[in-house]
């Protein structure tokens, strides 16, 4: 036991001081602990409790990248506004072909600049497939088979500032691009102020006795609640008067015009409005340049077949379509949502799968919207977090502000919370500033961090392992006489999601798939799509070309097409699928 | 009001009725003389001609500081994007209101940029034109005489050419395969027409009026298809289907983002993917001056008025497309005086979405005017001779001929009106010296469909004016869009005045006007909040101070033709040249004032 343990001390410096591939590293021993997730001894040690800036979040990748040099690989999509790296990270077996001849899942963190915790969950995702890779044999059989296109920060710039500024749980959403929020001609010149310098924006609020409309919960006095209307004479001694902050510009108003005012996930093709429909859209779609890079990174990758978009908070699954005069996804498309949806309330505890303007709220220019809408692929967006994972199956009696501070008192000493505490305001005179941090709220406490990332990651793990999978069955050679002879294959979609979605053949996105029988010895007289299994002439005939059969529509999940060829000759020939969105399947055939 | 309609187009006729029109004339003008222009322009270059990109670039240089150089970018074929703007004093001329001319987004209509630089060359050389000067006098001119150069070469090309696709391709027919059929000069006669075959699958028949024009079989009327007509090319991917999978889809004028249609080959991957596309949104969202913009090409909405909108969609977010009804009005009295001045009576092509005339309306909030200047005439009356045309047809039977007076009243009751491109043929047949515009359908064995016919309208022929009308058309084209100067929103104050309440304490009146005729925003600006509010601002000396009111205020909506805001401020100062009011416009001018004290 000792030993072990020294053994494990000398692995780790070892790890530390040398480069990932020194000789010197003895063998990982596998260990009893096969159901964890990465074993006794990673390869590569992260600390899942907790969050980490830009530059540390890509220190992480770029380790992963050190020590799996053959499986990670990073490339510069673009520059944020204050031109900080976009990086995608490609994650695949490149000796069992390259990564874009492969279904290729997506998953980016944090467009919203605020919505941290995506990136750790993108890191994460990178982490547990690599150090299961050769392990667990349905990720090594994964990583063989599918790439992964990792984006763990699409809004670099918000991150940094939500990390570096005073910011409270939701604000740095947007990113950096200096714009007039108010219309005054000037840009961001009226920034939130971190009065108490407690490194977070928090509340402010006046007492007004007998003139406010708030007052202190009988149960906890720094909780605020309104009064409510009644005969009784009985009036609020408090005023709130809104978040932390000056009239930095003299226009009478706070706060009005902070840093950016923008919001990125508002910003994508399909079903675009402009600003005043959807408010943050911007001038035209694609705007920033953090948007504009991933989509034409999309367009560049045609092998894009899942799409996951990490965001907090509330614990949901969302699918589009993002507002309701779009209608609904065709029949074929849902059924393979509903079935990832479905999973994922599985996997994760407190969070529905819900669709956004049904369930939430109108959303024009969505991200995952555009990744379905405009190019047929199957997409989700996680907002990671639900405050009902604070106290677990006691939730139901313990919501609202109070629960979140008994929360903080009992599970975090208090740490979340800035007590109130006087301040001289230019404005308002004597107020009080306090409330929660930014940290509170949005983001899980650090000790909760780690389920969250590995549930998260594995429900995008759990969608890259229902990418289209080709198998070509044994085909059935006939032979009709007078040296003719019909083939009948019958090409068979192992997985969930269907080469085409129906909104990539109903839109005709992208290249149809192509079966296709080539032979030298061979003459490909017709050929055509099989509608009926058991009677043979029902074939749906191709006009030219019949060696190789287009198909709009590709394999249904979990479903197979059957084609008949009528041929001449013999010799060795070949079979094949081809298809965007699956790796090519292949097979041979010898007709004496 | 002036028509054209029973008058033969002769260019001498035409000449002398254009100078009998009333010219329109604004306040400040003087009698309109005739023109000294003709003569001016005839040793520059002949007769306002097409010019090749290089060309207009050339000459664009060619005008020096009268006309600072403005880089937008390159096209996908790497050529130059530029505007010229044009004002009397360089050093206002980003304070003050602005007109932004594009010619050409679409490619298709070369001409047009020959007007536009036609206008920049007289906007730059002849300030002394009254009317010119008093345009120039308070307004800049951007002017992109092409937004489209590389659609715009293939009026210059081997084969010429009216595609207007310039960007990627996709699988048009669904083959798999991108881009392996496009359109090609099969015959060899350096233009891309028209292929016609006999094909029991055709939709098309000859137009009984004229045979050589082509309509759409009506089976209602017991008409079947004889022609199956294809852009001229080959059928390289032999499916049956000629010249279907063009290597270029994306049409930079169907890729701005009003009204985008997704998935349509034409509308390109996103919007603005078109490079060309992204430079004019830049150009005019990076210069808030501009208050309107005029776009030559195939569009109109001054002839005809365009279709309006309620300004708020109840119950629905997402708007119904099309121009706010209080601004379509606005529209209607612009191409009143359009008509009368340019006695344009053609329509222009119908919106497919994603055009650059409706992105800079309804998302940009600028007025914007589309106008076509010139299409071969509807109207010229059909030839009284007796002489029926030969039958050409054989086999299908329709187009009874009309020789036999008696048979005449009842072939009328039944007779259908002659087509747009029969009555297109009129014009050229009455006009020596314009056949090259029509293309006689001509047999042509093809080397995939065989026995076939090539021919139509010419590229170019339906859109380039002929060269008599051309410097007329020019010259009232200028005279219109100098006039819209006169009709741009300034705002000024009109009143700030002081009463005196003792002890130093004065009752501020302030008042801000529009006199011109367009308001300070259009109804889609208010709606998008595109454009920059007025700001509205007291300045206080000397420790003046302010006592009620608010100092800064932001104005966001002035009626036109006299439209007012007004505010009332207290202030205690030692003096009023202590208190002075600022108002400040990003597209209307500006105003500054000390207070005048009333009794």
């Amino acid at each position: 036991m000792l030993g072990s343990t020294f053994a494990f001390l000398a692995a780790l410096c070892a790890a530390q001081s040398q480069p990932a591939d020194a000789p010197a590293q003895p063998a990982r021993p596998e260990t009893g602990f096969s159901g964890l997730a990465a074993g006794a001894r990673p390869k590569v040690e992260i600390a899942w409790n907790r969050l980490y800036d830009y530059d540390e979040i890509h220190a992480h990748l770029d380790r992963l990248v050190a020590a799996h040099p053959g499986l990670l690989s990073m490339q510069v999509i673009g520059h944020s506004t204050e031109n900080r790296e976009l990086r995608v990270y490609t994650l695949t077996q490149p000796a069992t072909g390259a990564h874009d001849t492969k279904p290729a899942m997506w998953v980016d963190g944090n467009i919203h600049g605020n919505e941290v915790q995506g990136g750790e969950a993108v890191v994460y995702v990178a982490w547990y497939l690599l150090e299961n890779y050769g392990r667990v044999p349905r990720v090594t059989e994964l990583v063989d088979g599918v790439t992964f296109y990792l984006c763990p920060m699409l809004n670099p710039d918000g991150r940094a500032s939500w990390f570096r500024d005073a910011h409270n749980a939701s604000s740095s959403r947007s990113g950096r691009q200096p714009t007039d929020d108010d219309g005054d001609g000037l840009y961001d010149e009226d920034e939130s102020d971190d009065l108490d310098g407690d490194g977070s924006i928090t509340q402010m609020r006046k007492y007004t006795p007998g003139e406010g409309n708030m007052r202190l919960s009988a149960d906890d006095p720094r909780v605020m609640e309104p009064v409510p209307p009644n005969d009784r004479g009985i009036r609020g001694d408090w005023t709130m008067l809104g978040s932390e902050g000056l009239d930095n510009d003299g226009d009478g108003r706070t706060n009005e015009d902070p840093a950016g005012g923008y919001d990125m996930n508002r910003a994508w093709p399909s079903g675009w409005q402009p600003d005043w429909v959807q408010n943050g859209a911007g001038p035209y779609p694609l705007y920033w340049p953090e948007t504009r890079c991933v989509a034409r990174f999309w367009l560049a990758h045609p092998n894009l077949a899942g799409v996951q978009s990490f965001h907090n908070a509330g614990g949901m699954i969302l699918r589009g379509p993002g507002y309701e005069a779009f209608g609904e996804y065709p029949r074929e498309d849902v059924a393979v949502y509903d079935e990832l949806g479905r999973d994922g309330e599985l996997m994760l505890p407190y969070y529905r799968y819900m669709i956004i303007w049904k369930d939430l709220y109108s959303v024009f220019g969505g991200s995952v919207t555009y990744a379905y809408e405009g190019l047929g692929v199957i997409s989700f967006t996680n907002e990671l977090w639900n405050t009902d994972q604070m106290f677990g199956a006691r939730a139901d009696q313990q919501r609202g502000r109070a629960s979140n501070h008994r929360f903080d008192d009992k599970l975090l000493m208090g740490a979340g919370f800035t007590p109130w505490k006087k301040f001289e305001h230019p404005l308002y005179g004597e107020i009080e500033i306090g409330g929660f941090k930014k940290d509170v709220g949005r983001v899980p406490p650090s000790f909760m961090i780690e389920e969250m990332t590995h549930r998260n990651a594995l429900f995008a793990i759990r969608h890259a392992e229902a990418l289209p999978r080709v198998v070509i069955e044994p085909p059935q050679v006939s032979e009709l006489g007078d040296g003719l002879r019909a083939i009948d294959v019958e090409f068979r979609n192992e997985q969930a999601i269907p080469t085409r979605t129906a909104q990539a053949a109903q839109k005709g996105i992208g290249r149809p798939d192509v079966a296709s029988l080539e032979g030298a010895g061979l003459e490909v007289l017709a050929g055509g799509w099989r509608s009926d299994r058991f009677r043979p002439e029902r074939l749906e005939l191709a006009e030219r070309d019949p060696a190789a059969l287009r198909s709009e529509r590709g394999i249904p999940g979990r479903g197979s097409v059957r084609v008949r060829w009528i041929v001449r000759g013999s010799g060795t020939a070949t079979i094949r699928w081809r298809a965007e969105k699956a790796r090519e399947a292949s097979r041979a055939l010898s007709l004496p | 009001m002036f028509t054209r309609a029973c008058v033969p187009l002769s260019t001498t006729l035409f000449a002398g009725l254009a100078l009998a029109q009333a010219p329109h004339q604004t306040p400040a003008q003087a009698p309109a003389e005739t023109p000294a222009q003709p003569a001016q322009a005839a040793d520059a270059a002949p007769a306002l001609e097409s010019l090749p990109h290089a060309e207009l670039v050339a000459r664009a240089k060619a005008l020096g500081p009268a006309a600072q150089w403005i880089a937008l970018g390159r096209s996908r074929g790497g050529r130059e994007l530029f505007a010229l703007r044009i004002a009397a004093d360089a050093a206002r001329a980003d304070e003050q209101p602005a007109i932004l001319v594009v010619a050409n987004v679409e490619g298709s209509r070369p001409w047009t940029s020959t007007l536009a630089l036609h206008h920049a060359e007289q906007l730059a050389a002849r300030a002394a034109d009254p009317q010119i000067a008093a345009a120039l006098a308070n307004t800049t001119y951007y002017i992109v005489p092409c937004a489209n150069p590389d659609a715009h070469e293939r009026r210059f090309a081997a084969v010429r050419s009216e595609r207007e696709a310039t960007g990627p391709g996709l699988d048009d027919d669904r083959d798999g395969r991108a881009g392996e059929d496009p359109p090609s000069d099969v015959n060899g006669d350096g233009q891309l027409t028209l292929l016609r075959v006999l094909d029991p699958r055709g939709e098309w028949i000859s137009d009984p009026a004229d045979e050589r024009a082509l309509i759409k079989a009506d089976k209602n009327r017991g008409e079947s298809g004889r022609w199956r007509v294809w852009s001229e090319g080959r059928d390289l991917d032999r499916d049956e289907r000629v010249a279907e999978d063009d290597p270029l889809d994306a049409c930079v004028n169907r890729n701005f983002p009003a009204e985008w249609k997704e998935h349509a080959p034409a509308s390109g991957a996103f919007p603005t993917d078109e490079p060309e596309t992204l430079a004019l949104c830049e150009a005019l969202l990076q210069r808030p001056q501009i208050a309107l913009v005029v776009s030559y090409g195939a569009y109109d909405n001054l002839v005809e008025k365009p279709k309006a909108v309620a300004a708020d969609a109840r119950n629905k977010r997402v708007p119904a497309p099309g121009v706010v009804e209080a601004d379509a009005n606005l529209l209607v009295e612009l191409g009143k005086r359009y008509v009368e001045l340019t006695g344009a009576k053609h329509k222009g092509r119908a919106l497919e979405g994603g055009e650059w005339h409706t992105w800079a309306y309804a998302h940009c909030g600028v007025w914007s005017l589309a106008i076509n200047p010139w299409e071969l005439p509807l109207d010229t009356p059909e030839p009284k001779r007796e002489d029926a045309a030969p039958a050409g047809e054989t086999g299908a039977g329709e187009a009874p001929t009309e020789t036999k007076p008696a048979a005449r009243a009842d072939a009328k009751k039944d007779k259908r009106e002659a087509s747009d491109d029969a009555k297109r043929l009129r014009w050229i047949d009455a006009h020596g010296g314009e056949s090259w515009r029509f293309l006689p359908w001509t047999a042509f064995e093809h080397p995939e469909l065989g026995a076939c016919e090539i021919g139509g309208f010419a590229p170019f022929a339906r859109s380039e004016p002929p060269e008599p009308e051309r410097a007329e058309l020019a010259r009232k084209q200028l005279e219109f869009l100098t006039s819209l100067a006169g009709d741009l929103a300034r705002v000024r104050i009109d009143e700030f005045s002081a009463r005196a309440l003792g002890a130093g304490l004065y009752e501020l009146r302030g008042a801000v006007a529009n006199p011109a005729r367009l308001p300070f925003t259009s109804a889609s600006a208010v709606r998008m909040r595109s454009l920059r509010p007025a700001r509205l601002e007291l300045e206080l000396a000397n420790g003046a101070q302010l006592v009620a009111g608010e100092r800064i205020q932001l104005v966001r909506e002035l009626e036109g033709s006299g439209g007012r805001f007004e505010a009332r401020w207290l202030v205690r100062a030692r003096s009023l040249d202590d208190v002075r009011l600022e108002l400040v416009t990003q597209h209307a001018g500006g105003d500054r004032r000390a207070a005048q004290e009333r009794p």
